[in-house]
């Protein structure tokens, strides 16, 4: 019984931390919402013209209970609110253009994007990891090669990526398929160019990492051990330098689901970037700010899970200071 | 890639320069392709004494050779001349972008810096939302809002990128605000706006225009994709971007049409990263903080 006390302050600080945490998410979650009712509203024109397209007949009466129905008489914070309520329930309102609801449209597009980018991931982390070991505390040739490689994959726009990939591996040797989605085969090259880019950067601050990592003192203390170099690198340095990079999943993902806009534009898959391609042209606002809000509240989620979970292994950071 | 080098940049005045890996002679041969780029951007006409919109039918879809390096494209203009002509556009989109980036970024942060404690909580709030939003698709909402053309992309790259700025604008003013000099500057009895204008604003500025000089490759960058989406320049303009887009439809059978311009913002965002980062190894190790 005599360890509960001190046990119970330590959760219930972790808890206050990690409450302050969610906090601020939703606060940013919110601010996203507002920013895309305020993005509504800028929009030049009469909703109701929009909503009801341009060859219609419908009379002024029809026009008012419209009008009514959808809250466009009401005032602006009641029409706020009645927004956010939508939001809340998983509403994100009609489509302009295909008089739809956007929540239909962007389920019938989400697949092959998730697709796409659980693979670019899955490639980029993998070929960053394998590049920064073996690299780390070297002063050869190799790792020359590589950072150059890394400096200009992380330069290269992907849609020029795509175009070089394409014209080399579908048009001249024919490997892969130009276009699509059908199959795996067609995953590849839209998966690789998205994953490059990505896979330069993360390598570039996981190297930096293990070379910081490399020179504390608990390194020399488990060499003293006598732990292999390998050993060391593999069972503490990574580790460490698995904090700064976790700390870039938000900016990555990020990354991806703005690339992966570009990536299909490229190779002419569906998925949620021509869906927002289609619906910026056409000027759809709510299919647009549909796809924003999701992405954002996708990066937010993550950034936060992993502001969590690093609170949870890093006892460091559990100090007074850092609450 | 603002984000990222913020990072290192962190990791730069913790320890050393992230640009330590990238030798001399690089940063050497990377300058002189920004001068290139620079020169040939202002004066095109010294390396080709072709006009990028002369079309010759005849001679459309030639390969790349000694006539036509770059090769011609679907209706016969000459891709090198294209490319040269490009550099002014693609160039100039990327430093309004990044140029209005920072200016924006100099206001938020200033306003958060000086504004008290309501001010830098609401600034800092926005900050946060628009950092959570992916820069691509930011500027594709924002283009939604004010509709296509080049003007509006230069707004919403701009708008994309803000965040960082203001972001950074505001620890580096806080930093000056909490300085010595300041403290006497205060006590002397200076007025507020002359202390903004003459030692808060010139001191945080300097990292501040640091970070810029890789953010113009990434305004660079996001500049010739919305012109590849379709969404920037309009034809016949001859921009990096917009080649690329047209090229696409011809990668079967004429794959130099596309390939010559993305190479050309490739080289250049590589060259202007190699650049930056060692501006930003630089400046870390002579401030030594």
């Amino acid at each position: 019984m005599r360890a509960v006390g001190p046990v119970r302050r330590r959760e219930r600080t972790l808890l206050r931390a990690a409450g302050r945490r969610l906090a601020g998410a939703a606060a940013v979650v919110l601010g996203a919402a507002t920013l895309a009712f305020a993005a509504l509203q800028l929009l030049p024109g009469d909703p109701v013209a929009v909503l009801l397209g341009p060859a219609t007949s419908a009379s002024p009466q029809v026009r008012e209970q419209i009008r009514a129905d959808f809250g466009f008489d009401e005032p602006l914070p009641v029409r706020y609110l009645h927004y956010l309520g939508q939001l809340v329930t998983g509403d994100l309102g009609r489509s302009y253009q295909r008089q739809q609801p956007v929540t239909t449209l962007i389920g019938e597009q989400l697949w092959p994007t998730v697709q796409l980018v659980a693979a670019s991931v899955t490639l980029a982390v993998v070929v960053a990891v394998v590049s920064a070991v073996v690299t780390t505390g070297r002063r050869s040739a190799l790792r020359t090669l590589v950072e150059l490689v890394e400096l200009v994959a992380l330069s290269t726009p992907h849609f020029w990526l795509g175009i070089v990939l394409l014209t080399v591996f579908s048009f001249r040797l024919h490997v892969f398929p130009a276009a699509g989605a059908q199959d795996l085969a067609a995953l590849v090259l839209p998966a690789v160019t998205l994953a490059l880019p990505v896979a330069g950067v993360l390598a570039q601050v996981l190297r930096e990492g293990i070379e910081t990592a490399l020179e504390q003192p608990f390194v020399v203390a488990a060499r003293a051990r006598g732990r292999s170099r390998l050993g060391v690198r593999l069972r503490h340095a990574v580790r460490h330098a698995a904090a700064p990079l976790l700390t870039l999943t938000g900016w990555a993902t990020g990354s991806l689901l703005g690339g992966a806009v570009l990536v299909e534009t490229v190779f002419g898959r569906p998925g949620l970037g021509s869906l927002t391609l289609q619906a910026v042209t056409s000027r759809d606002l709510p299919v647009v700010l549909g796809v924003v809000l999701l992405s954002a509240t996708a990066v937010v989620v993550l950034f936060t899970l992993v502001d969590l979970a690093q609170l949870a292994l890093d006892p460091r950071l559990r100090t007074a200071a850092a609450l | 890639m603002t984000a990222v080098d913020a990072v290192l940049a962190g990791a730069a005045r913790r320890r050393r320069a992230p640009g330590r890996s990238v030798p001399r002679p690089g940063v050497l041969v990377a300058a002189a392709v920004l001068a290139l780029a620079a020169c040939v951007a202002v004066a095109p006409g010294l390396l080709t004494d072709a006009a990028p919109t002369d079309i010759d039918p005849v001679h459309a879809l030639v390969g790349p050779g000694t006539d036509h390096w770059f090769g011609t494209d679907q209706l016969g203009r000459d891709v090198f001349t294209r490319v040269v002509y490009g550099a002014r556009t693609s160039l100039l989109l990327g430093l309004a972008a990044i140029g209005l980036a920072v200016a924006g970024g100099v206001v938020l942060g200033l306003a958060a810096a000086l504004g008290g404690r309501s001010g830098e909580r609401i600034i800092t709030w926005l900050t946060d939302v628009l950092l959570a939003l992916p820069p691509v698709l930011l500027a594709l909402l924002v283009v939604a809002v004010l509709g296509a053309g080049t003007a509006n992309t230069v707004v919403a790259i701009a708008v994309a990128l803000v965040p960082v700025y203001g972001r950074l604008v505001r620890t580096e003013a806080m930093l000056v605000l909490r300085s010595g000099y300041v403290e006497a500057a205060v006590g002397l009895g200076l007025r507020r706006g002359v202390l903004v204008a003459r030692h808060v604003l010139p001191n945080a500025l300097g990292p501040v225009l640091v970070l810029a000089t890789v953010g113009f490759g990434t305004a660079l960058m996001y500049a010739s994709a919305l012109s590849f989406l379709g969404l920037g320049s309009s034809p016949p303009s001859p921009e990096w971007g917009l080649m690329l887009s047209e090229g696409r439809d011809f990668l079967q059978t004429a794959w130099w049409i596309g390939v010559f311009p993305g190479a050309a913002i490739t080289l250049t965002v590589i060259a202007v990263t190699v650049v930056g980062r060692y501006l930003q190894a630089r400046f870390a190790g002579r401030a030594g903080r």
